[in-house]
C-alpha cells in the first residue's frame, strides 16, 4: 500500500468503503420504505408512516427558507392550506384531477409567497415571522366566511366507489396513498438536495450569514430570497394537497392554523435545519410519538402534546439550534474515526487491479 | 483611458457631510491612493460607488455608463469590487466557498466557480486554509479573503478599504507584493490606507480626504510635500 500512495492519489475512481456502505445502506432502505406497507399490515400504522411522510415534505419545505435561508416563517400553513384547497376545491367542483390540482396548488401557493415576501424580506428577518403568523389567521377568516369554498364547513372529497390514480382515491387502501406519499417525498427531497448544490444553494447560505457582504459580490438578495420562497411554498403546497386527498376533506380551522406550522417547524428544528435529512428524521421521531402521546392521554388532553412540543421547540432553541444531526456534526471525534475507515479505499481500479 | 469617475459627489449623514463635492477619476490599469484622517469620508466614497450608499447629488461614471442609480448587486457584475475595512467573511463557510460566492458570478456552474476559486486562492496563497471556515481564520487571513472573494467576482476595479490595518510588517509586506501582483495584472486598483509608508510607494497617484473634501492630488512625491496634507496629518490626529 505504502509504495504505490502516489498512484493512489492519481486515481479518482477508487472505491471507499463509504460508498459501499452507503449502496448497501440505501438499498436496504429503499427495500424497507417499498415494502413498508407489506410488511406492517395495520392500517394504524401505515397511517403513522402515511403522516409521517406527509409532514417531512412540510418540514422541508419550512427547512428551504428558514433552515437553509434566513427569513424564519411561522405561517407555512398558508401554503400548505392554499394547496389542500386547490385540489379540493377543483376536484369537487369542476372535476379536475387533484394533481392539476396540486400544480396549481403550487402556482397559488408560489403567487402568495412572492406577495407576501415583497414588503417583508427586505426586513429583519422576524418581520416575516410576524407576518406569515398574522396571515394565517386573515386567511382562516377569510375561509370561514368564504361560501364558494364552503365556509366553515369545508370541503367534503365527493367518495368515489372505483380506486383511480388520476382522482387521487383509493377505497379502503391505504397501501396507495403510501407509495404516492413516499414518491412524492423522494422527489422534493431529491429536488432540495439539487437546490442545495447549486448556485442558488450557494447564495443563500451566503445570504444568510451577511447580506450586504453577499450583496457586494453581486448577489441579488430579493430574487433570490423570492426563489427560495417560491420553491419552500410550493413543497408545502404539495403536503396539504396530499393531506386533503387523504383525509377527503378540508375545513379552515383544521389547516390555516399554528398547529400546522409548528408541526413543520418541529419536524426541521428536532432532526437539523439546513440539512437535507434533518426535516425527516425530525417528522420520524415527532409524529409518531405524538399520536402514541395523544392516544395515551385521550380526550380532553389532546392538546398536550402540542404544549410538549411547544416546550421542546425552545429547549431546542436554547440548547441544540442545530437538532439531532448537529449533534452527530458536534461529536465528530469519536464519528471521525468511522469515517475515517469508511473513507479507506478497498478495491482500486485501472493501475493496481493486480492487488485485489 | 478612464475607468471610473466620481463627479461632485455629496452624501450627508444628518448634520455630517462626510463627502463634500469629491472629484475623483481613476485610469485603466492604475493604482490609486486615497488618503485622509480618521472620519474624513474615505469609506463613505466607497460606499457611494458600491451602491451600498445613495449619494445626495452628483454623477459616478464607470466605463462610460452612469451607475448611480444601480443597487449594488447590478454594479459588481459591471466590473466594480470592494473590500469591508471591518471584515465580513461567511463565518460558517470554508475560505473555499467564501471565494466561490465571488466567483460564481461570471461562473455557469459552482464547478466551474470551485476551480477559479482555487485558482485565487492558490494565487493569494492562501490553500493552506482553503477548508477552514471564515471564522476560523486570523485578521490577516481575514482580510486576504475579502480580496480573494473580490478578486473571484473579476473586477476592472478593486476597492481595498485598509486591506493592511491591524497586519504586523511582514504581513503588511506579504499583502503589499500581492497587491501589487493584483494590479499587474490589469486590474485598476483604489487603495484605502492610514499608513502613508504603504500607499505612497505603491500609488501612481495620490487622493488625499479631510472633512469629506479632496484637499490635495497628484503624484505621490507632490503630495507628501503639500503643506495641506501635512497640516491635515499633524493637526488632525
Ligand atoms: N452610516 C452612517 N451614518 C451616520 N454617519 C456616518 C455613517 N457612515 C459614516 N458616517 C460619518 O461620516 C464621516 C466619514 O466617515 P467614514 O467612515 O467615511 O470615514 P473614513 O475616512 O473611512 O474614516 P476611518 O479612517 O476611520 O475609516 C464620519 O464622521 C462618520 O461618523
Ligand atoms: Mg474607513
Amino acid at each position: 500500500m505504502k509504495d504505490n500512495g502516489k498512484q493512489l492519489m492519481n486515481d479518482t475512481r477508487k472505491i471507499s468503503r463509504g460508498m459501499v456502505f452507503r449502496v448497501i445502506g440505501g438499498l436496504c432502505l429503499a427495500i424497507f420504505l417499498l415494502s413498508f406497507p407489506h410488511i406492517f399490515t395495520s392500517n394504524y400504522l401505515r397511517n403513522l408512516a402515511i403522516l409521517t411522510c406527509m409532514w417531512a415534505i412540510g418540514g422541508q419545505a419550512w427547512n428551504v427558507l428558514s433552515g437553509y435561508g434566513s427569513r424564519y416563517s411561522m405561517g407555512h400553513a398558508i401554503f400548505f392550506g392554499l394547496g389542500a384547497y386547490s385540489s379540493a376545491v377543483l376536484f369537487t367542483k369542476y372535476g379536475i384531477s387533484p394533481w392539476i390540482g396540486m400544480i396549481i396548488g403550487m402556482l397559488v401557493s408560489s403567487s402568495i409567497s412572492v406577495i407576501v415576501g415583497f414588503p417583508t424580506f427586505k426586513l429583519t428577518p422576524a418581520y416575516y415571522g410576524m407576518a406569515t403568523l398574522g396571515f394565517t389567521f386573515t386567511l382562516q377568516a377569510v375561509f370561514l366566511n368564504w361560501r364558494w369554498v364552503g365556509d366553515s364547513r369545508g370541503v367534503f372529497m365527493p367518495l368515489l366507489r372505483k380506486s383511480s390514480i388520476l382522482d387521487f382515491q383509493f377505497a379502503n387502501n391505504k397501501t396507495q396513498y403510501y407509495y404516492i406519499v413516499l414518491f412524492l417525498l423522494v422527489l422534493s427531497y431529491l429536488l432540495v438536495y439539487k437546490v442545495s448544490k447549486s448556485k442558488l444553494g450557494f447564495y443563500i447560505r451566503a445570504m444568510k450569514e451577511d447580506e450586504l457582504a453577499a450583496q457586494s459580490l453581486g448577489v441579488d438578495v430579493m430574487k433570490n430570497l423570492q426563489i427560495v420562497g417560491i420553491i419552500s411554498a410550493s413543497l408545502a403546497s404539495v403536503a396539504g394537497t396530499f393531506y386533503a386527498q387523504y383525509m377527503l376533506y378540508v375545513d379552515p380551522m383544521s389547516v390555516y392554523n399554528s398547529i400546522t406550522s409548528n408541526n413543520f417547524i418541529l419536524s426541521a428544528t428536532l432532526g437539523g435545519i439546513a440539512t437535507i435529512a434533518g426535516p425527516l428524521i425530525g417528522a420520524i421521531i415527532f409524529i409518531p410519538t405524538g399520536e402514541l402521546i395523544r392516544g395515551w392521554i385521550g380526550g380532553s388532553g389532546k392538546a398536550f402534546d402540542q404544549m410538549l412540543w411547544g416546550f421542546v421547540i425552545i429547549l431546542i432553541a436554547i440548547y441544540r439550534p442545530s437538532g439531532i444531526l448537529g449533534w452527530f456534526k458536534e461529536h465528530a471525534k469519536f464519528f471521525s474515526g468511522i469515517s475515517k475507515w469508511m473513507k479507506e479505499p478497498i478495491v482500486r481500479s485501472n493501475h493496481d487491479n493486480s492487488r485485489m | 483611458m478612464t475607468i471610473l469617475e466620481c463627479k461632485h459627489i455629496y452624501k450627508k449623514f444628518g448634520g455630517i457631510t462626510a463627502n463634500n463635492d469629491v472629484n475623483i477619476s481613476i485610469d485603466e490599469g492604475e493604482m490609486v491612493g486615497l488618503i485622509g484622517p480618521n472620519g474624513s469620508g474615505k469609506t463613505t466614497l466607497f460606499n457611494c460607488i458600491s451602491g451600498v450608499y445613495k449619494i445626495d447629488s452628483g454623477e459616478i461614471i464607470f466605463r462610460g455608463n452612469a451607475i448611480q442609480k444601480l443597487p449594488p448587486h447590478r454594479r459588481t457584475p459591471l466590473g466594480i469590487a470592494r473590500t469591508f475595512q471591518i471584515v465580513r467573511p461567511f463565518k460558517a463557510l470554508t475560505v473555499l466557498e467564501n471565494v466561490m460566492i465571488g466567483s460564481l458570478l461570471k461562473s455557469k456552474s459552482p464547478l466551474e466557480a470551485e476551480e477559479k476559486a482555487r485558482e485565487i486562492i492558490e494565487f493569494l496563497g492562501m490553500t493552506k486554509y482553503i477548508d477552514y471556515t471564515g471564522a476560523h481564520l486570523t485578521l490577516a487571513y481575514k482580510k486576504r479573503l475579502e480580496i480573494a472573494r473580490a478578486l473571484a467576482t473579476e473586477p476592472y476595479i478593486l476597492m481595498l478599504d485598509e486591506a493592511m490595518a491591524g497586519l504586523n510588517a511582514a504581513e503588511t509586506k506579504e499583502a503589499v507584493e500581492f497587491v501589487r501582483k493584483i494590479n499587474d495584472r490589469g486590474t485598476s486598483i483604489i487603495l484605502v490606507e492610514h499608513v502613508m509608508e504603504v500607499v505612497m510607494p505603491l500609488s501612481d497617484r495620490v487622493y488625499v480626504l479631510e472633512n469629506g473634501k479632496v484637499i490635495s492630488q497628484g503624484l505621490p512625491s507632490e503630495v507628501s510635500k503639500d503643506p495641506l496634507v501635512i497640516e491635515a496629518y499633524l493637526g488632525g490626529e
